[in-house]
């Protein structure tokens, strides 16, 4: 019966970063889970501490030993190890030296090559408590700090300095040397409330010791805390607190006890953009915002602070005095802005660099403009207005509000060009960087989504063009996320937009822009660019994007093969197609059409792979079944052609479900690979036509 | 609270207090500097083996942070107190508090917090890692661990406590407005900092903006940086120094000017980047040639008491 003792690391250090906490915890964690099982430890369940000046992991009931191991060797043939009299050769001496033992020491084991020498002893399992300092350091020192750094005269590595490390196994310290630190007993409460060291007699008391020297050790605990204490101090107000994730875990993680506390700022300063003041209670000062029951922002705002102050009116006062600071720098600036026009802005794009080659931000504005006036006609919208926003929809850079939140760029300008252009270019240009990360809001006017897809599009051709490919977790430009977005806007709206013409286009207004005298791209390099490859290595570069997009979605591989291979160059096109397979490939009908498919593809495949066209000749068409085929593929065609037209792709692949007991007839009691080369190749080319017929939606050879 | 601190009195008081940790005080750098990083008793002593500690006050000029005297936190002219400790000793986060309890602020009533804020200077070519101190919300100090300075690693860690002194005597008077933080008495009176700097907000507001001379910013920057090359090359490394001071200086007001064009930014930081790199190279050489000779004072010990 194996014994078991709960263990206990804790790194204590100074303020780690908000932001690597999780990620460090995580690591550790699963560190253990790793070492542990490949040294066949058991154990109960792990739990994990992260707060600002401590990293912890207790293991319950972690096995005492190793278990035993049977070490088995098998030797080499008797015929080898030993000579004609039967003494041991120098084979046989050396597999004895090899296993640490005498020659005649070992066994003998029948094996179908005949007898060998055999070796095996028990081996108990190392102590845990020896293997535990060694594993520890092993697991901390692959942790993953992007940013590490060393502390004073040593050449150790960490987050932050460490100052101390718990190490117990049961009620004893395992003694080892960690970051610099020798491992104890002792931890540290809290920083102000109690700085004094605290002796954990085992581990299982380590949450319950901390809380008493006011540390909530679980970061699930704080962050409950603190939206429970949050939501009634609103409440008082008759507000309603603004939660936002990131900046929960961020204030978790900033506190080990933490005492939410209600704000205030002059509610002068609700004249502000709303963006804007959520940035600077957010993001700058880490502050929730508050909102009544109509969903208007409050002049009120929670500070979490992290004691248990003597007199709380005092950090009330400190976040006070921080936020109006700030909302007054911003007005300022936004102020100063409001004197200009966005505009008299945009004549200073001229300036900024866009990216070496590809010229201003001015020259990208104009070819967005372009772009989005040419896709506004595709798509039956305003071509003044698209046009206008494209060239207006960078000018907010130049702004003073954007040179000190960059994160308002496009909605500073949607304000400033509220004043002067009309509603939806205001709106397009407030829109047009979105969608900003993974779960970010898409354009909301049609306007904006032009100017959106314009912008991203420009992007990705000139910065492919420059060879900036991104590759592993490369990706400066954000070209994988600007590709998503291309393509969740334009399935969002199910524009008939193709990803082809556009890209080319995109190209095409590149070298327009580089004939014009007065730009300050590099003419010699737009030129020089191969339209044709660059826009296939886009596209794909985009169905890479698409693939990842589905699979994400659950949709297997194969439904999204099949819609590929029929080359949908429009997105909504290929979804519509991708839903109706999805939706097909539940039904029973399936499967007897995919076996039919598979019959002709597996012929054709064999005999006629360079076929690219082929008529049928009625009058070669002897048998009945395939008389009956064809006449069966004639009516489809035209009615599969007058669905895919209006892209109902579901009744489409019903309409193809009918023609599976031809097919099957066919095969059954047609030959196709008869001597007579004209019926062959009549019948070669039947087949091809209902090939062509059945990948009218996708390839169904991919099911 | 009991008596509010003047802003002469916070300078006093913390002076007093690092000298008692073992830093001597000195005095400014007489050039317009951003940060009193750019003090060559912290830029230059962080590099090399050489023990150094000390505490010092440098007025600051960030030309484009001028609000013409009209924004109550704001202001292109400013102080920063300045504590150097080198190696950085494993308790300066407990020192760093102490200095705070020695202005009388009680880390029991006011929220005191190490935000992550890990610093940079590119064209020091120099970063650490570390905090800003939040007291209330309220930044107050900046908190780093040098990691590299002048492209050399930083071997010891040198430590930079740097105090934002307006910040912290609002705080302390309890006023709102920077230019209501009371330096001290003379003979007429109190004198606030509204009575010192006011107009020079507004004056130097106004030439940082409008009036400084763009062509001849450009020609000095040019002028300094190659004289900052000519003077290594003539192995002055102090003088060179100066001039990549000069430059850094000549780059913030064409900053505040928008003389420079975002493309431009990029290749002129390297250039000052670039001689600062050459400077801390030939200061560490330099150093080792004389046998970096704190090291050797270091184990002396003191020999002067401070009254």
């Amino acid at each position: 019966m194996l014994t078991c003792e709960d263990f206990l690391l804790e790194i204590g250090c100074e303020e780690l970063p908000a932001g690597i906490q999780p990620v460090l915890i995580q690591a550790l964690k699963k560190g253990f889970q790793v070492n542990l099982l490949e040294n066949g430890l058991e154990h109960g369940t792990i739990h994990t501490y992260v707060t600002p000046r401590r990293l912890a992991i207790l293991i319950e009931k972690l096995q005492e030993q190793m278990p035993a191991r049977k070490i088995e060797r098998k030797g080499p043939l008797l015929s080898l190890a030993l000579d004609a009299q039967g003494a041991p050769t120098a084979v046989g001496l050396g597999f004895a030296k090899s296993c640490g033992v005498d020659f005649k020491a070992l066994e003998r084991m029948t094996t179908d090559k005949g007898d060998c020498l055999y070796y095996s002893r028990e081996e108990s399992g190392q102590r845990t408590t020896d293997l535990l300092p060694a594993l520890c350091e092993k697991i901390i020192k692959v942790l993953p700090i992007a940013k590490s750094m060393r502390w004073g005269e040593g050449d150790v590595r960490f987050a932050r300095p460490v100052h101390w490390i718990v190490l117990l196994f049961g009620k004893e310290v395992l003694p080892a040397h960690i970051l610099g630190q020798k491992s104890d007993r002792l931890t540290y409460g809290h920083r102000f409330h109690h700085p004094q060291a605290i002796s954990i007699a085992e581990p299982k008391q380590y949450e319950r010791v901390l809380e008493k020297a006011y540390v909530i050790a679980d970061a699930e605990k704080r962050r409950a805390l603190i939206v429970r204490v949050s939501k009634e101090i609103a409440e008082m107000i008759k507000g309603e607190v603004l939660f936002n994730e990131d900046l929960l875990n961020e204030v978790t993680a900033i506190v080990e006890w933490p005492v939410p506390l209600l704000g205030q700022f002059d509610p002068y300063f609700l004249k502000i953009p709303y963006e804007a003041l959520m940035l600077a209670m957010q993001h700058h000062q880490k502050t929730f915002s508050v909102q009544n029951k109509e969903g208007q922002l409050m002049p009120y705002f929670i500070c979490v602070s992290n004691i248990d102050s003597r007199d709380p009116n005092e950090v009330v006062r400190g976040n006070e005095r921080v936020i109006n600071a700030r909302l007054s720098d911003a007005k300022f600036f936004f102020d100063t802005d409001g004197k200009h026009s966005l505009a008299f802005m945009a004549k200073r794009l001229g300036e900024i660099i866009f990216y070496a080659h590809l010229g201003s931000l001015e020259d990208k504005a104009n070819r967005i403009a372009t772009l989005a006036e040419c896709m506004a006609d595709t798509l039956d919208l305003n071509r003044e207005e698209a046009k206008r926003a494209g060239e207006l929809c960078k000018a907010d850079l130049v702004s003073d509000m954007v040179g000190e939140f960059p994160e308002l760029q496009g909605i500073m300008g949607g304000y400033y060009a509220a004043h002067h252009e009309t509603p939806a270019v205001a709106k397009a240009i407030a829109e047009h960087y979105r969608p900003r990360f993974a779960k970010d809001d898409l354009p909301a006017s049609a306007l904006g989504a032009v100017v959106a897809i314009a912008d991203k599009l420009d992007t990705l051709v000139g910065i492919f063009a420059a060879g900036e490919i991104p590759k592993g977790d490369k990706d400066p430009f954000g070209l994988r996320r600007a590709v998503l977005g291309v393509l969740k806007i334009i399935l969002a709206r199910q524009w008939p937009l193709n990803l082809e013409t556009l890209l080319e286009k995109t190209v095409d207004i590149y070298k327009k822009q580089a004939e014009h005298p007065s730009i300050a791209l590099d003419k010699a390099f737009i030129q020089k660019i191969e339209s044709k490859s660059l826009v296939k290595q886009i596209f794909d570069f985009m169905m890479e994007r698409f693939r990842y997009h589905y699979l994400e979605e659950g949709v297997s591989v194969e439904l999204f093969e099949s819609v590929l291979a029929v080359k949908a160059r429009e997105p909504h096109d290929f979804d519509l197609r991708l839903q109706a397979m999805k939706a097909f490939s539940q039904l029973p009908q399936s499967s007897a059409l995919t076996a039919a498919n598979k019959r002709v593809t597996r012929i054709l495949e064999k005999e006629a792979k360079t076929l690219t066209e082929a008529k049928v000749q009625e009058s070669l068409l002897v048998e009945a079944a395939e008389k009956a085929l064809w006449q069966a593929l004639e009516e489809k065609k035209k009615e599969v052609s007058v669905l895919c037209e209006v892209k109902k792709y579901a009744e489409t692949l019903l309409k193809l479900v009918s023609l599976q007991p031809f097919i099957d007839d066919f095969f059954d009691n047609t030959m196709v690979m008869v001597d007579d080369e004209k019926l062959r190749k009549n019948r070669l080319a039947l087949l091809w036509q209902l090939c062509q017929l059945l990948s009218a939606v996708a390839d169904l050879s991919w099911l | 609270m009991a008596e509010k601190p003047s802003f002469q009195a916070i300078i006093q008081i913390l002076e007093q207090f690092w000298q008692k940790q073992g830093c001597v005080i000195l005095q400014p750098l007489g050039l317009e500097v951003g940060a009193g990083t750019f003090h060559p008793q912290t830029f230059l002593k962080a590099i090399g083996p050489e023990p150094w500690s000390c505490v010092y006050v440098q007025p600051c000029r960030r030309p484009i942070d001028g609000r013409y005297g009209e924004n109550p936190n704001r202001v292109q002219h400013y102080y920063q107190l300045q504590v150097i400790l080198k190696p950085a000793p494993l308790n300066i986060q407990d020192l760093y508090l102490d200095s705070l309890r020695a202005l009388n602020i009680d880390p029991l009533e006011h929220d005191i917090r190490f935000v992550e804020d890990n610093w940079a200077s590119p064209t020091l070519g120099a970063w650490g890692l570390g905090w800003e101190v939040w007291q209330d919300g309220m930044e107050v100090s900046q908190f780093t661990y040098f990691q590299q300075a002048g492209g050399l690693d930083c071997v010891p860690v040198t430590g930079e406590l740097t105090y934002g002194l307006e910040r912290l005597a609002m705080y302390l008077q309890g006023v709102n407005n920077l230019f209501d933080i009371v330096w001290g008495e003379n003979a007429s009176g109190t004198v606030t900092y509204g009575d010192l700097f006011l107009q020079n907000e507004e004056e130097m507001s106004r030439y940082n903006f409008e009036c400084a001379d763009i062509p001849w910013l450009f020609q000095e920057f040019d002028h300094c940086e190659s004289e900052g090359h000519r003077l290594l090359e003539l192995n002055l490394v102090l003088p060179a120094y100066e001039m990549a001071i000069k430059a850094s200086h000549a780059f913030n007001l064409l900053d505040a000017r928008h003389a420079i064009s975002i493309s431009k930014r990029q290749s002129t930081i390297l250039r000052l980047r670039t001689l600062a790199i050459e400077i801390a190279k030939r200061y560490y050489e330099g150093r080792e040639q004389k046998g970096f000779p704190l090291l050797e004072k270091g184990r002396k010990g003191r020999q002067y008491v401070d009254l």
